[in-house]
Protein backbone atom coordinates (compact mmCIF):
# COMPACT_ATOMS: atom_id res chain seq x y z
CA UNK A 1 0.00 0.00 0.00
CA UNK A 2 1.34 3.82 -0.51
CA UNK A 3 2.57 5.66 2.37
CA UNK A 4 1.39 8.50 3.11
CA UNK A 5 4.18 10.49 3.31
CA UNK A 6 6.73 10.31 0.71
CA UNK A 7 10.01 11.92 0.98
CA UNK A 8 12.41 12.39 -1.74
CA UNK A 9 16.07 13.03 -1.56
CA UNK A 10 17.31 14.77 -4.65
CA UNK A 11 20.83 14.85 -6.05
CA UNK A 12 23.80 13.37 -7.13
CA UNK A 13 25.76 11.39 -4.44
CA UNK A 14 29.02 11.18 -6.56
CA UNK A 15 28.95 15.57 -6.81
CA UNK A 16 29.92 16.58 -3.21
CA UNK A 17 27.38 18.35 -1.27
CA UNK A 18 24.71 17.95 -4.61
CA UNK A 19 24.41 14.73 -2.84
CA UNK A 20 22.68 15.81 0.45
CA UNK A 21 19.10 15.08 0.05
CA UNK A 22 20.39 11.72 -0.96
CA UNK A 23 22.42 11.05 2.16
CA UNK A 24 19.45 12.91 4.33
CA UNK A 25 16.92 10.24 3.26
CA UNK A 26 19.26 7.74 4.17
CA UNK A 27 19.11 8.96 7.51
CA UNK A 28 15.28 9.39 8.05
CA UNK A 29 14.60 6.16 6.78
CA UNK A 30 16.44 4.41 9.71
CA UNK A 31 14.31 7.05 11.79
CA UNK A 32 10.94 7.81 10.48
CA UNK A 33 8.48 6.09 12.40
CA UNK A 34 5.18 7.17 10.76
CA UNK A 35 3.60 5.66 7.44
CA UNK A 36 6.49 7.09 5.02
CA UNK A 37 8.36 6.01 1.96
CA UNK A 38 11.72 7.39 1.36
CA UNK A 39 13.45 7.58 -2.37
CA UNK A 40 16.14 9.06 -4.00
CA UNK A 41 16.00 10.78 -7.23
CA UNK A 42 17.73 12.57 -9.72
CA UNK A 43 15.01 15.32 -9.97
CA UNK A 44 13.67 14.37 -13.58
CA UNK A 45 10.42 16.21 -13.97
CA UNK A 46 8.48 13.76 -15.78
CA UNK A 47 9.33 10.66 -13.12
CA UNK A 48 9.00 13.33 -10.29
CA UNK A 49 5.78 14.24 -11.13
CA UNK A 50 4.62 10.85 -11.63
CA UNK A 51 5.91 9.71 -8.39
CA UNK A 52 3.55 11.91 -6.74
CA UNK A 53 0.91 11.46 -8.08
CA UNK A 54 -2.30 10.41 -5.72
CA UNK A 55 0.13 11.60 -2.74
CA UNK A 56 -1.52 13.58 -0.51
CA UNK A 57 2.22 14.75 1.36
CA UNK A 58 5.22 15.19 -0.27
CA UNK A 59 8.90 16.51 0.86
CA UNK A 60 11.71 17.28 -1.41
CA UNK A 61 14.81 17.50 0.36
CA UNK A 62 17.43 18.82 -2.14
CA UNK A 63 21.22 21.09 -2.01
CA UNK A 64 20.80 24.75 -2.74
CA UNK A 65 23.19 27.32 -4.35
CA UNK A 66 21.82 30.51 -3.79
CA UNK A 67 24.11 32.70 -2.59
CA UNK A 68 22.95 32.41 1.28
CA UNK A 69 25.58 31.04 3.89
CA UNK A 70 26.90 27.95 3.81
CA UNK A 71 24.47 25.76 5.69
CA UNK A 72 21.93 27.72 5.53
CA UNK A 73 18.39 25.68 5.83
CA UNK A 74 15.63 26.34 3.15
CA UNK A 75 12.43 25.78 3.70
CA UNK A 76 9.47 26.55 1.15
CA UNK A 77 5.79 25.78 0.74
CA UNK A 78 5.73 25.03 -2.71
CA UNK A 79 1.39 25.21 -3.10
CA UNK A 80 1.98 28.72 -1.62
CA UNK A 81 5.29 29.81 -3.71
CA UNK A 82 7.55 28.40 -6.43
CA UNK A 83 11.64 27.83 -5.78
CA UNK A 84 13.26 30.99 -5.73
CA UNK A 85 15.02 31.66 -9.21
CA UNK A 86 18.11 32.16 -6.62
CA UNK A 87 18.31 28.90 -5.91
CA UNK A 88 20.82 27.39 -8.18
CA UNK A 89 20.00 24.18 -8.82
CA UNK A 90 22.66 21.63 -10.27
CA UNK A 91 21.46 18.97 -12.41
CA UNK A 92 23.02 17.33 -15.52
CA UNK A 93 19.36 17.86 -17.07
CA UNK A 94 18.13 20.44 -18.75
CA UNK A 95 15.16 20.89 -16.18
CA UNK A 96 15.09 19.99 -12.97
CA UNK A 97 12.90 20.18 -9.57
CA UNK A 98 11.70 23.40 -10.15
CA UNK A 99 10.45 23.07 -13.39
CA UNK A 100 8.88 19.34 -12.31
CA UNK A 101 7.02 21.81 -9.69
CA UNK A 102 5.89 24.31 -11.63
CA UNK A 103 4.66 21.74 -15.12
CA UNK A 104 2.73 20.13 -12.11
CA UNK A 105 1.18 23.11 -10.67
CA UNK A 106 0.23 24.19 -14.48
CA UNK A 107 -1.18 20.64 -15.26
CA UNK A 108 -2.88 20.58 -11.56
CA UNK A 109 -1.28 17.85 -10.52
CA UNK A 110 0.54 19.47 -7.46
CA UNK A 111 -0.18 17.55 -4.45
CA UNK A 112 -2.41 19.22 -1.46
CA UNK A 113 0.81 19.21 1.00
CA UNK A 114 4.48 19.79 -0.87
CA UNK A 115 7.16 20.91 0.83
CA UNK A 116 10.76 21.71 -0.14
CA UNK A 117 13.69 22.16 2.30
CA UNK A 118 16.77 22.60 1.68
CA UNK A 119 20.75 22.89 2.36
CA UNK A 120 22.86 25.57 1.22
CA UNK A 121 25.95 23.47 0.00
CA UNK A 122 29.49 24.12 -0.78
CA UNK A 123 30.88 22.13 -3.33
CA UNK A 124 29.31 20.38 -5.96
CA UNK A 125 32.16 19.62 -8.31
CA UNK A 126 32.32 15.94 -9.61
CA UNK A 127 33.79 13.58 -7.60
CA UNK A 128 34.15 16.36 -4.79
CA UNK A 129 33.71 15.35 -0.93
CA UNK A 130 30.69 16.50 0.93
CA UNK A 131 31.56 19.50 2.87
CA UNK A 132 32.40 19.15 6.47
CA UNK A 133 30.98 22.49 7.26
CA UNK A 134 27.70 21.11 6.63
CA UNK A 135 27.50 18.52 9.38
CA UNK A 136 25.60 20.53 11.69
CA UNK A 137 22.81 21.84 9.17
CA UNK A 138 22.36 18.22 7.86
CA UNK A 139 21.46 17.14 11.57
CA UNK A 140 18.92 19.85 12.32
CA UNK A 141 17.27 19.32 8.91
CA UNK A 142 16.98 16.41 9.47
CA UNK A 143 15.59 16.98 13.32
CA UNK A 144 12.86 19.42 11.72
CA UNK A 145 11.70 16.92 9.14
CA UNK A 146 11.40 14.45 11.73
CA UNK A 147 9.71 16.63 13.53
CA UNK A 148 7.10 17.57 10.80
CA UNK A 149 6.62 14.27 10.07
CA UNK A 150 5.71 13.42 13.68
CA UNK A 151 4.24 16.07 14.27
CA UNK A 152 2.84 18.41 11.83
CA UNK A 153 2.29 15.90 9.12
CA UNK A 154 0.75 13.20 11.72
CA UNK A 155 -1.55 15.60 13.35
CA UNK A 156 -3.32 16.01 9.96
CA UNK A 157 -3.12 12.63 9.49
CA UNK A 158 -4.97 11.76 12.29
CA UNK A 159 -7.19 14.66 11.61
CA UNK B 1 22.99 55.32 -36.06
CA UNK B 2 22.23 52.52 -38.65
CA UNK B 3 22.19 48.85 -36.81
CA UNK B 4 23.70 47.71 -39.89
CA UNK B 5 27.05 50.25 -39.86
CA UNK B 6 28.48 48.87 -36.65
CA UNK B 7 28.94 45.75 -34.77
CA UNK B 8 26.48 43.76 -32.77
CA UNK B 9 27.39 40.97 -29.99
CA UNK B 10 24.68 38.43 -29.08
CA UNK B 11 26.02 36.98 -26.21
CA UNK B 12 23.73 33.45 -24.93
CA UNK B 13 25.68 33.07 -21.81
CA UNK B 14 23.85 30.02 -20.39
CA UNK B 15 21.88 28.12 -23.06
CA UNK B 16 18.42 26.98 -22.04
CA UNK B 17 16.55 24.02 -23.27
CA UNK B 18 19.72 21.90 -23.80
CA UNK B 19 21.70 19.04 -21.73
CA UNK B 20 24.49 20.86 -19.85
CA UNK B 21 26.41 23.90 -19.88
CA UNK B 22 27.16 26.07 -22.98
CA UNK B 23 26.96 29.21 -24.42
CA UNK B 24 26.71 30.84 -27.99
CA UNK B 25 28.60 33.61 -29.00
CA UNK B 26 27.93 35.47 -32.73
CA UNK B 27 29.77 38.55 -34.23
CA UNK B 28 28.15 40.61 -36.64
CA UNK B 29 29.85 43.06 -38.39
CA UNK B 30 28.92 45.52 -41.11
CA UNK B 31 25.87 43.87 -40.55
CA UNK B 32 27.75 40.42 -41.71
CA UNK B 33 27.70 37.63 -39.47
CA UNK B 34 31.34 37.65 -38.77
CA UNK B 35 31.88 34.59 -36.47
CA UNK B 36 29.86 32.01 -34.79
CA UNK B 37 31.03 29.71 -31.44
CA UNK B 38 29.30 27.11 -30.04
CA UNK B 39 31.13 26.79 -26.99
CA UNK B 40 31.07 24.35 -24.36
CA UNK B 41 32.15 25.56 -20.66
CA UNK B 42 31.22 22.26 -18.91
CA UNK B 43 34.60 21.46 -17.85
CA UNK B 44 36.34 18.16 -19.48
CA UNK B 45 35.06 15.72 -17.34
CA UNK B 46 37.80 12.95 -18.27
CA UNK B 47 35.94 9.33 -18.35
CA UNK B 48 38.89 7.98 -20.99
CA UNK B 49 41.39 8.82 -18.17
CA UNK B 50 39.99 7.32 -15.30
CA UNK B 51 38.59 4.40 -17.31
CA UNK B 52 42.62 3.47 -17.34
CA UNK B 53 43.55 0.72 -14.93
CA UNK B 54 40.02 -0.54 -14.17
CA UNK B 55 38.56 -3.95 -15.11
CA UNK B 56 36.63 -4.43 -18.02
CA UNK B 57 33.47 -5.41 -16.16
CA UNK B 58 33.32 -1.80 -14.79
CA UNK B 59 33.17 -0.02 -18.09
CA UNK B 60 29.37 -0.13 -18.49
CA UNK B 61 28.35 1.17 -15.25
CA UNK B 62 31.29 4.20 -15.26
CA UNK B 63 30.65 5.05 -18.89
CA UNK B 64 26.55 4.96 -18.15
CA UNK B 65 27.41 7.98 -15.69
CA UNK B 66 28.55 10.09 -18.72
CA UNK B 67 24.43 10.84 -19.35
CA UNK B 68 21.45 11.03 -17.33
CA UNK B 69 19.49 11.15 -20.37
CA UNK B 70 21.57 8.34 -22.62
CA UNK B 71 23.19 5.85 -20.22
CA UNK B 72 21.61 2.55 -22.16
CA UNK B 73 23.97 4.25 -25.37
CA UNK B 74 27.16 4.42 -23.39
CA UNK B 75 26.60 1.10 -21.71
CA UNK B 76 25.73 -0.33 -25.16
CA UNK B 77 28.82 1.07 -27.27
CA UNK B 78 30.78 -0.27 -24.09
CA UNK B 79 29.84 -3.50 -23.75
CA UNK B 80 30.37 -4.33 -27.67
CA UNK B 81 33.44 -2.36 -27.62
CA UNK B 82 34.72 -5.17 -25.17
CA UNK B 83 33.17 -7.82 -26.89
CA UNK B 84 34.54 -7.16 -30.16
CA UNK B 85 38.14 -7.17 -28.44
CA UNK B 86 37.63 -10.97 -27.35
CA UNK B 87 35.36 -11.90 -30.61
CA UNK B 88 32.24 -12.38 -28.95
CA UNK B 89 29.09 -11.84 -30.49
CA UNK B 90 25.85 -11.44 -28.29
CA UNK B 91 23.01 -13.44 -30.18
CA UNK B 92 19.44 -14.49 -29.64
CA UNK B 93 16.97 -12.82 -26.74
CA UNK B 94 20.27 -11.49 -24.86
CA UNK B 95 20.75 -9.34 -28.61
CA UNK B 96 16.65 -8.54 -28.58
CA UNK B 97 16.94 -7.42 -24.98
CA UNK B 98 19.53 -4.91 -25.84
CA UNK B 99 17.30 -3.28 -28.79
CA UNK B 100 14.56 -3.55 -26.48
CA UNK B 101 16.48 -1.45 -23.68
CA UNK B 102 17.54 1.15 -26.13
CA UNK B 103 14.00 1.07 -27.71
CA UNK B 104 13.08 2.29 -24.11
CA UNK B 105 16.09 5.44 -24.01
CA UNK B 106 15.15 6.44 -27.58
CA UNK B 107 11.24 7.12 -26.59
CA UNK B 108 12.50 8.37 -23.21
CA UNK B 109 14.96 10.93 -24.80
CA UNK B 110 13.49 11.82 -28.14
CA UNK B 111 10.05 12.54 -25.77
CA UNK B 112 11.62 14.72 -23.96
CA UNK B 113 13.22 16.55 -26.37
CA UNK B 114 9.83 16.89 -28.73
CA UNK B 115 7.92 18.20 -26.06
CA UNK B 116 9.83 19.66 -23.24
CA UNK B 117 12.57 21.12 -25.30
CA UNK B 118 11.94 21.53 -29.03
CA UNK B 119 7.87 22.08 -29.19
CA UNK B 120 7.95 25.64 -27.17
CA UNK B 121 10.31 27.00 -30.18
CA UNK B 122 7.96 26.25 -32.78
CA UNK B 123 4.93 27.34 -30.47
CA UNK B 124 6.62 30.64 -29.52
CA UNK B 125 6.69 29.63 -25.48
CA UNK B 126 9.72 30.66 -23.62
CA UNK B 127 9.36 27.37 -21.72
CA UNK B 128 7.39 23.89 -21.74
CA UNK B 129 5.89 24.97 -18.41
CA UNK B 130 4.33 28.57 -20.01
CA UNK B 131 3.23 25.80 -23.08
CA UNK B 132 1.32 23.50 -20.57
CA UNK B 133 -1.32 26.31 -19.74
CA UNK B 134 -2.25 26.14 -23.40
CA UNK B 135 -1.15 22.85 -24.30
CA UNK B 136 -1.61 20.67 -21.00
CA UNK B 137 -2.86 17.63 -23.06
CA UNK B 138 0.21 17.83 -25.22
CA UNK B 139 3.02 18.08 -22.20
CA UNK B 140 0.61 15.48 -20.03
CA UNK B 141 1.35 13.03 -23.38
CA UNK B 142 4.99 13.99 -24.07
CA UNK B 143 5.38 12.85 -20.11
CA UNK B 144 3.43 10.30 -20.28
CA UNK B 145 5.68 8.88 -23.29
CA UNK B 146 8.55 9.89 -21.52
CA UNK B 147 7.64 7.31 -18.55
CA UNK B 148 6.59 4.42 -21.04
CA UNK B 149 10.51 4.64 -22.36
CA UNK B 150 11.28 5.20 -18.47
CA UNK B 151 9.71 2.24 -18.05
CA UNK B 152 11.30 -0.03 -20.61
CA UNK B 153 14.68 0.91 -19.37
CA UNK B 154 13.99 0.22 -15.48
CA UNK B 155 12.37 -3.42 -16.41
CA UNK B 156 15.22 -4.08 -18.81
CA UNK B 157 18.07 -2.08 -17.21
CA UNK B 158 16.95 -2.56 -13.65
CA UNK B 159 16.58 0.95 -13.06
CA UNK B 160 15.95 4.26 -15.32
CA UNK B 161 18.87 6.49 -14.42
CA UNK B 162 22.37 4.70 -14.75
CA UNK B 163 20.89 1.21 -15.11
CA UNK B 164 22.89 -1.64 -13.33
CA UNK B 165 21.56 -4.82 -15.17
CA UNK B 166 23.13 -4.29 -18.03
CA UNK B 167 27.03 -6.06 -18.05
CA UNK B 168 29.45 -7.73 -20.62
CA UNK B 169 28.48 -10.68 -22.34
CA UNK B 170 24.25 -9.45 -21.74
CA UNK B 171 22.45 -9.04 -18.46
CA UNK B 172 23.00 -9.35 -14.63
CA UNK B 173 19.75 -11.03 -14.88
CA UNK B 174 17.02 -11.75 -17.74
CA UNK B 175 13.47 -10.90 -17.40
CA UNK B 176 10.84 -13.11 -17.81
CA UNK B 177 8.31 -12.75 -20.66
CA UNK B 178 5.36 -12.59 -18.65
CA UNK B 179 7.57 -9.30 -17.22
CA UNK B 180 7.91 -7.38 -20.20
CA UNK B 181 4.27 -8.19 -21.34
CA UNK B 182 3.40 -6.23 -18.19
CA UNK B 183 4.29 -3.57 -20.38
CA UNK B 184 1.94 -4.44 -23.63
CA UNK B 185 -0.75 -2.15 -23.01
CA UNK B 186 1.63 1.22 -21.86
CA UNK B 187 3.49 0.62 -25.25
CA UNK B 188 0.18 0.16 -27.44
CA UNK B 189 -1.04 3.64 -26.26
CA UNK B 190 2.85 5.54 -26.33
CA UNK B 191 2.84 3.75 -30.30
CA UNK B 192 -0.99 5.46 -30.93
CA UNK B 193 0.41 8.63 -28.97
CA UNK B 194 3.39 8.52 -30.55
CA UNK B 195 1.10 8.71 -34.52
CA UNK B 196 -0.09 11.86 -32.68
CA UNK B 197 2.70 13.54 -31.73
CA UNK B 198 4.24 12.89 -35.59
CA UNK B 199 1.03 14.42 -36.64
CA UNK B 200 0.76 17.04 -34.46
CA UNK B 201 4.37 17.93 -35.06
CA UNK B 202 4.27 18.37 -38.48
CA UNK B 203 1.84 20.80 -38.88
CA UNK B 204 4.37 23.39 -36.85
CA UNK B 205 5.68 26.36 -39.44
CA UNK B 206 8.90 25.49 -40.31
CA UNK B 207 12.03 27.70 -41.58
CA UNK B 208 12.42 26.93 -45.39
CA UNK B 209 16.04 26.07 -44.80
CA UNK B 210 17.74 23.10 -45.91
CA UNK B 211 21.27 22.24 -46.27
CA UNK B 212 23.87 19.43 -48.05
CA UNK B 213 25.13 17.80 -45.42
CA UNK B 214 26.93 14.75 -45.04
CA UNK B 215 24.92 12.26 -43.13
CA UNK B 216 26.55 9.29 -40.81
CA UNK B 217 24.83 6.56 -39.02
CA UNK B 218 25.07 3.03 -38.79
CA UNK B 219 23.61 0.73 -41.59
CA UNK B 220 22.41 -3.06 -40.74
CA UNK B 221 21.48 -5.38 -43.57
CA UNK B 222 17.78 -5.25 -42.29
CA UNK B 223 17.62 -3.27 -39.12
CA UNK B 224 16.74 0.40 -38.18
CA UNK B 225 20.13 0.38 -36.85
CA UNK B 226 20.88 1.15 -32.93
CA UNK B 227 23.40 -1.32 -32.02
CA UNK B 228 24.93 -2.81 -35.34
CA UNK B 229 25.58 -1.90 -38.50
CA UNK B 230 28.44 -0.45 -40.79
CA UNK B 231 29.41 3.11 -40.83
CA UNK B 232 27.64 4.80 -43.60
CA UNK B 233 27.40 8.06 -45.33
CA UNK B 234 25.50 9.74 -48.08
CA UNK B 235 28.65 10.27 -50.32
CA UNK B 236 29.68 6.37 -50.06
CA UNK B 237 31.32 5.73 -47.09
CA UNK B 238 30.94 2.60 -46.12
CA UNK B 239 33.08 0.84 -42.58
CA UNK B 240 33.33 -0.43 -39.81
CA UNK B 241 33.67 0.81 -36.44
CA UNK B 242 37.19 -0.59 -36.19
CA UNK B 243 37.98 2.16 -39.09
CA UNK B 244 36.37 4.80 -37.03
CA UNK B 245 39.88 6.62 -36.54
CA UNK B 246 40.80 6.32 -40.34
CA UNK B 247 38.33 8.03 -41.43
CA UNK B 248 37.09 10.48 -38.45
CA UNK B 249 39.86 12.82 -36.09
CA UNK B 250 39.26 14.84 -32.61
CA UNK B 251 40.62 18.30 -33.12
CA UNK B 252 40.92 20.90 -30.15
CA UNK B 253 38.78 24.40 -30.74
CA UNK B 254 39.87 27.25 -28.27
CA UNK B 255 36.36 28.00 -27.43
CA UNK B 256 34.94 25.20 -26.23
CA UNK B 257 35.78 22.29 -23.63
CA UNK B 258 34.24 20.24 -25.67
CA UNK B 259 36.43 18.49 -29.36
CA UNK B 260 35.23 18.80 -32.89
CA UNK B 261 34.99 15.01 -33.88
CA UNK B 262 35.45 16.25 -38.30
CA UNK B 263 36.17 14.06 -40.94
CA UNK B 264 39.57 13.18 -41.90
CA UNK B 265 40.52 13.79 -45.02
CA UNK B 266 39.12 17.08 -44.87
CA UNK B 267 38.41 18.59 -41.84
CA UNK B 268 34.74 19.23 -42.84
CA UNK B 269 31.80 19.20 -40.46
CA UNK B 270 29.26 15.67 -40.62
CA UNK B 271 25.74 15.05 -39.21
CA UNK B 272 24.51 12.35 -37.12
CA UNK B 273 21.49 11.66 -35.41
CA UNK B 274 17.67 11.01 -35.93
CA UNK B 275 17.84 12.78 -39.53
CA UNK B 276 21.13 10.77 -40.78
CA UNK B 277 20.06 7.93 -39.41
CA UNK B 278 16.49 8.34 -41.43
CA UNK B 279 18.17 9.77 -44.50
CA UNK B 280 20.40 6.52 -44.84
CA UNK B 281 17.89 4.27 -43.68
CA UNK B 282 14.59 4.91 -45.06
CA UNK B 283 14.10 1.61 -46.33
CA UNK B 284 14.73 0.22 -42.94
CA UNK B 285 11.28 1.16 -41.65
CA UNK B 286 8.49 -1.09 -41.49
CA UNK B 287 6.08 -0.02 -44.36
CA UNK B 288 3.46 1.67 -42.57
CA UNK B 289 5.80 3.99 -40.82
CA UNK B 290 7.18 5.01 -43.73
CA UNK B 291 3.71 6.21 -45.13
CA UNK B 292 3.08 7.88 -41.90
CA UNK B 293 6.85 10.01 -42.50
CA UNK B 294 5.33 10.84 -46.00
CA UNK B 295 2.17 11.35 -44.87
CA UNK B 296 3.68 14.51 -42.12
CA UNK B 297 5.53 15.63 -45.64
CA UNK B 298 8.84 14.22 -44.95
CA UNK B 299 10.81 13.28 -48.25
CA UNK B 300 13.08 9.94 -48.41
CA UNK B 301 15.48 12.44 -47.36
CA UNK B 302 14.91 15.25 -45.14
CA UNK B 303 17.83 18.06 -44.90
CA UNK B 304 15.96 20.83 -43.13
CA UNK B 305 17.23 20.56 -39.62
CA UNK B 306 14.39 22.18 -38.23
CA UNK B 307 12.10 19.07 -39.23
CA UNK B 308 14.45 17.43 -37.11
CA UNK B 309 11.15 17.13 -34.82
CA UNK B 310 9.05 14.77 -37.19
CA UNK B 311 11.77 12.55 -37.58
CA UNK B 312 12.36 12.11 -33.89
CA UNK B 313 8.71 11.61 -33.47
CA UNK B 314 8.63 8.94 -36.17
CA UNK B 315 11.61 7.24 -34.65
CA UNK B 316 9.57 7.02 -31.57
CA UNK B 317 6.49 5.65 -33.30
CA UNK B 318 9.21 3.20 -34.36
CA UNK B 319 10.60 2.06 -31.17
CA UNK B 320 7.19 1.31 -29.96
CA UNK B 321 6.46 -0.73 -32.84
CA UNK B 322 9.77 -2.23 -32.28
CA UNK B 323 9.59 -2.68 -28.71
CA UNK B 324 6.28 -4.31 -28.83
CA UNK B 325 7.81 -6.85 -31.64
CA UNK B 326 10.44 -8.07 -29.50
CA UNK B 327 8.17 -8.61 -26.54
CA UNK B 328 6.30 -10.35 -28.74
CA UNK B 329 8.85 -13.06 -30.46
CA UNK B 330 10.78 -12.59 -26.57
CA UNK B 331 11.71 -16.25 -25.38
CA UNK B 332 13.77 -15.51 -21.75
CA UNK B 333 17.11 -16.89 -22.60
CA UNK B 334 18.62 -19.99 -20.61
CA UNK B 335 21.80 -17.95 -19.45
CA UNK B 336 21.42 -14.15 -18.72
CA UNK B 337 25.04 -13.84 -19.77
CA UNK B 338 27.59 -15.30 -21.40
CA UNK B 339 31.27 -15.45 -19.55
CA UNK B 340 34.05 -13.67 -21.15
CA UNK B 341 37.61 -14.79 -21.10
CA UNK B 342 39.81 -11.86 -20.88
CA UNK B 343 43.00 -11.56 -23.11
CA UNK B 344 44.74 -8.59 -24.57
CA UNK B 345 43.10 -6.99 -26.81
CA UNK B 346 41.46 -4.11 -28.93
CA UNK B 347 37.87 -3.55 -28.81
CA UNK B 348 35.71 -1.21 -31.24
CA UNK B 349 32.07 -0.34 -31.51
CA UNK B 350 29.20 1.87 -33.06
CA UNK B 351 25.81 2.16 -31.85
CA UNK B 352 23.25 4.83 -32.45
CA UNK B 353 22.59 7.06 -29.42
CA UNK B 354 19.42 9.19 -29.54
CA UNK B 355 21.75 11.98 -30.75
CA UNK B 356 23.46 9.90 -33.06
CA UNK B 357 26.19 7.44 -33.58
CA UNK B 358 28.64 6.81 -30.56
CA UNK B 359 32.06 6.18 -30.71
CA UNK B 360 33.75 3.85 -27.91
CA UNK B 361 37.39 2.01 -28.11
CA UNK B 362 38.82 -0.15 -25.43
CA UNK B 363 42.68 -2.15 -25.04
CA UNK B 364 42.29 -4.54 -22.64
CA UNK B 365 45.44 -6.29 -21.26
CA UNK B 366 45.72 -9.93 -20.16
CA UNK B 367 44.47 -9.39 -16.71
CA UNK B 368 41.04 -7.96 -18.45
CA UNK B 369 42.45 -4.25 -17.53
CA UNK B 370 41.35 -1.17 -19.52
CA UNK B 371 44.94 0.20 -21.12
CA UNK B 372 43.47 2.79 -23.05
CA UNK B 373 40.21 3.83 -24.22
CA UNK B 374 38.78 6.34 -26.67
CA UNK B 375 34.63 7.88 -26.33
CA UNK B 376 32.83 10.23 -29.07
CA UNK B 377 29.67 11.01 -28.43
CA UNK B 378 27.25 12.47 -30.61
CA UNK B 379 27.18 15.79 -29.86
CA UNK B 380 31.44 16.53 -30.37
CA UNK B 381 30.46 15.05 -33.96
CA UNK B 382 27.58 17.50 -34.27
CA UNK B 383 29.26 20.67 -32.98
CA UNK B 384 30.73 22.03 -35.87
CA UNK B 385 28.03 21.37 -37.91
CA UNK B 386 25.52 23.01 -35.36
CA UNK B 387 28.23 26.42 -35.85
CA UNK B 388 28.20 25.60 -40.13
CA UNK B 389 24.24 25.73 -39.57
CA UNK B 390 24.19 29.02 -37.77
CA UNK B 391 26.23 30.53 -40.34
CA UNK B 392 24.17 29.75 -43.33
CA UNK B 393 20.95 30.47 -40.88
CA UNK B 394 21.59 33.87 -39.03
CA UNK B 395 22.22 35.61 -41.86
CA UNK B 396 19.06 35.44 -42.90
CA UNK B 397 17.81 37.06 -39.99
CA UNK B 398 20.26 39.96 -39.01
CA UNK B 399 17.82 42.73 -39.66
CA UNK B 400 15.95 41.38 -36.12
CA UNK B 401 16.29 42.25 -32.70
CA UNK B 402 18.68 40.33 -30.81
CA UNK B 403 16.13 38.68 -28.98
CA UNK B 404 14.45 37.57 -31.96
CA UNK B 405 18.04 36.70 -33.19
CA UNK B 406 18.60 35.28 -30.19
CA UNK B 407 15.21 32.86 -30.34
CA UNK B 408 16.11 31.49 -34.01
CA UNK B 409 19.55 30.77 -33.25
CA UNK B 410 18.61 28.77 -30.17
CA UNK B 411 16.09 27.09 -31.79
CA UNK B 412 18.64 26.22 -34.55
CA UNK B 413 20.97 25.12 -32.19
CA UNK B 414 18.15 22.88 -30.20
CA UNK B 415 17.42 20.83 -34.06
CA UNK B 416 20.22 18.38 -32.51
CA UNK B 417 19.12 17.99 -29.43
CA UNK B 418 22.73 18.51 -28.26
CA UNK B 419 23.94 16.82 -24.66
CA UNK B 420 26.84 19.13 -23.27
CA UNK B 421 27.31 16.99 -20.13
CA UNK B 422 28.34 14.18 -22.95
CA UNK B 423 30.15 16.27 -25.38
CA UNK B 424 32.33 17.28 -22.34
CA UNK B 425 32.04 14.14 -21.29
CA UNK B 426 30.12 19.42 -22.72
CA UNK B 427 25.64 25.46 -23.83
CA UNK B 428 25.44 29.72 -22.81
CA UNK B 429 24.61 32.63 -26.26
CA UNK B 430 26.64 35.63 -27.40
CA UNK B 431 25.73 38.11 -29.89
CA UNK B 432 28.74 40.27 -30.67
CA UNK B 433 27.69 42.99 -32.72
CA UNK B 434 30.11 45.77 -33.31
Amino acid sequence: MTAKILIVGIGNRYRGDDGLGCFIVDELKKQATHDVEVIEHNGDPASLIDLWQGRSQVILIDAVSSGAEIGTIHYVDLRQQALPDTFQRYSTHALGVAEAVELARVLGKLPPYIIFWGIEGENFETDAQQSVRLRQAITALQDRVLKAINTEIGESQRA
Amino acid sequence: MNPENKTRTIKVDYLARVEGEGALYLKIQEGKLEEVQLKIFEPPRFFEGFLRGRHFSEAPDITARICGICPIAYQMSAVHAIENAFNITIGGALRDLRRLVYCGEWISSHALHIFMLHAPDFLGYESAIHMAKDFPEKVEQGLQLKKVGGMLMSLVGGREIHPINIRVGGFYRAPSKQELQTLVPALKQAREDALETVRWVSSFNFPDFEQHYTFISLRHENEYPMNEGRIVSNHGLSISASEFDDYFEEIHVAHTNALHCVLKVDHHPYHVGPMARYALNFDRLPEPIQWEAKQAGLERICRNPFKSIIVRAIEVRYACEEALRIIDTYTAPAVSFVEIEPKPAIGYAVTEAPRGILYHRYQIDGEGDIVDCDIIPPTSQNQKMIEKDLKQFVPRYLKLSDERLQWYAEQAIRNYDPCISCATHFLKLNVDRS
